[in-house]
């Protein structure tokens, strides 16, 4: 599903985000990512959505070389990834229904057609109640969910969480990672950018630990 | 293979009635924060067709002062019998109809009945003015009045001939002028439109910066981003350019039926020139926005600032 071969890079000449990360990552596959403040976790997590580009090497997602894909097509690729960050990247002064249905404008639906579907989600995260609320009068744990549906909504082949549990307590954080969970178990690819020990000790999965921007251990294996 | 081009038509069509209709509701969302913007664009408007009046009427003005159907034509001896066989010779040129001869006595009464402020003209002798012979002309004889011109001068005791030529082409450069002025009025308010626009769309821009940036990250693509934006810019010209030409249209009609009675009737521009003013603006509504909008996007390219 995820393939690095040989990836590198940098932002200023000289400095590397990331030096020679291999590794491939299977469809379905629940992996964390971890690693000091600084190690590469973040630009790791960009390169998969093609935020960035690499500076040397190939980054393939789901048989596609991201640096193959012209301007044009980067917002096609995205859609087959669902991205849920820290901060949430959520519109504070809109509905969560319709923070929502954002997500799903790109494809010119109407309100009526997608209703439905967000109604389910919103359910199965436990805040359909709040779904005429500002999302700024929402909690975190809230917020985060809100994230998630609206990362869910248009059926991403792959899940990228850049810790997605970082703003949240120890309760709320459960919750989150239990719906992460729920979705692993239906087969949908999910990475995780996490500092949280508990979170992994409570759900345990393949580990990929960077430092420096290089690969250091992958599942448990020291790689150097 | 029909259907599949019909259907595609049809979906193209919808997507763009999608995106129509979310400029629109942009536009209604901004309207409260765009009213100096549609105070300003309609008062350039406005201001641009008090000109762009004052322009027509002063052309009528002097297209009808100017309006030429005779020539002059003076003569070296004013002597009867010289006088007769002119006019003959005059009345056989082809778009000539009809000759009236002017003896310096007539030629005086002309000048006292037709200027004012000319003091003194009673103290001149009539020797002192010229005679002379109106040719009137039919409309082959204006539209060739150069050629016959030229021929007439090469009849016998002919001394000069004239149909005001020069002052004609002084009123010919004002009318140009006055036109120039006007073209470089419209370009100007253009550009100020344009300007205006580019402003209020970066404006809202802001506004809208998380919403956009929250579809590149959910894959929005960049004409489905933008569309809406510069639709929004493009609503809100086309109305405030129709509002400002209703609102001139009316002004000066309630001027007109003032004017009406002291006997004065202001010609108004044609609607053709309204048409071509709104689609010009509109025109430059359009690339402002887009350019605006393009840039914009260009800046909040990258999911990660978001």
């Amino acid at each position: 599903m995820i393939n690095f071969t040989d990836v590198n890079l940098s932002f200023t000449a000289g400095m590397n985000a990331l030096n020679g990360v291999n590794l491939d990552i299977s469809r379905g596959e629940f992996v964390y990512v971890i690693g000091k403040s600084g190690a590469g976790k973040s630009s790791f997590l960009r390169l998969i959505y093609a935020d960035v580009m690499p500076t040397r090497g190939l980054v393939k997602v789901d048989g596609c070389d991201i640096r193959s894909l012209g301007r044009l097509q980067i917002p096609y690729f995205r859609r087959k990834i669902g991205i849920i960050f820290q901060d949430y990247k959520l519109i504070e002064s809109i509905t969560v229904f319709d923070n929502i249905k954002l997500a799903t404008d790109i494809y010119y639906k109407l309100r009526s057609e997608v209703k439905d579907e967000i109604y389910i989600l919103l359910r199965d995260v436990g805040i359909f109640e709040k779904r005429d609320e500002l999302v700024c009068n929402l909690s975190g744990g809230e917020k985060q969910r809100v994230a998630i549906v609206r990362a869910l909504i248009n059926n991403p082949q792959v899940i990228i969480a850049d810790e997605p549990t970082g703003n949240l307590d120890h309760e709320t954080a459960e919750n989150i990672m239990q719906i992460l969970n729920k979705l692993r178990l239906e087969g949908t690819t999910i990475l995780i950018a996490t500092h949280d020990d508990n979170i992994r000790q409570r759900y345990p999965a393949r580990e990929i630990r960077l430092d420096k921007g290089k690969v250091i251990s992958d599942a448990g294996v020291e790689s150097e | 293979m029909l259907v599949l081009k019909v259907s595609n038509i049809v979906k193209s069509r919808s997507k763009f009635i999608y995106l129509f209709m979310r400029g629109f509701r942009n536009f209604l969302r901004d309207f409260r924060s765009n009213i100096v913007t549609f105070i300003t664009i309609i008062t350039l408007i406005v201001l641009f067709n008090i000109f762009n009046l004052t322009s027509v009427v002063l052309s009528s003005f002097l297209s009808s002062t100017t309006s030429v159907d005779s020539i002059r034509v003076y003569m070296l001896d004013a002597d009867k019998g010289d006088i007769s066989k002119l006019s003959t010779d005059l009345i056989s040129f082809d778009g000539v109809v009809d000759v009236q001869i002017f003896f310096p006595s007539d030629s005086k009464k002309f000048i006292e009945e037709n200027t004012s402020n000319i003091k003194g003209l009673d103290k001149f002798s009539e020797q002192f003015f010229p005679t002379f012979i109106d040719v009137k002309l039919d409309a082959e004889g204006i539209k060739n009045i150069k050629v016959l011109k030229e021929e007439m001068y090469k009849l016998s005791n002919v001394e000069y001939v004239s149909y005001g030529e020069k002052i004609l082409s002084k009123f010919f450069q004002i009318n140009f002028i006055t036109n120039v002025f006007i073209v470089v009025l419209l370009i100007l308010v253009c550009i100020s439109l344009a300007s205006v626009i580019f402003n209020a769309t970066r404006i809202s821009l802001y506004k809208y910066s998380e919403e956009m940036k929250v579809y590149l990250l959910v894959g929005g693509t960049r004409p489905f981003i933008s569309m809406p934006y510069i639709f929004s810019s493009m609503i809100m010209s086309l109305v405030t350019s129709v509002l400002a030409i209703a609102i001139f249209v009316m002004l000066s009609s309630f001027l007109n039926s003032l004017l009406v009675d002291i006997d004065i009737f202001m010609k108004t521009p044609p609607i053709w020139t309204y048409i071509f003013q709104i689609f010009i603006l509109n025109i430059f509504s359009l690339i402002s926005s887009s350019i605006s909008v393009v840039l914009f996007i260009k800046r909040v390219s990258s999911v990660n600032d978001v």
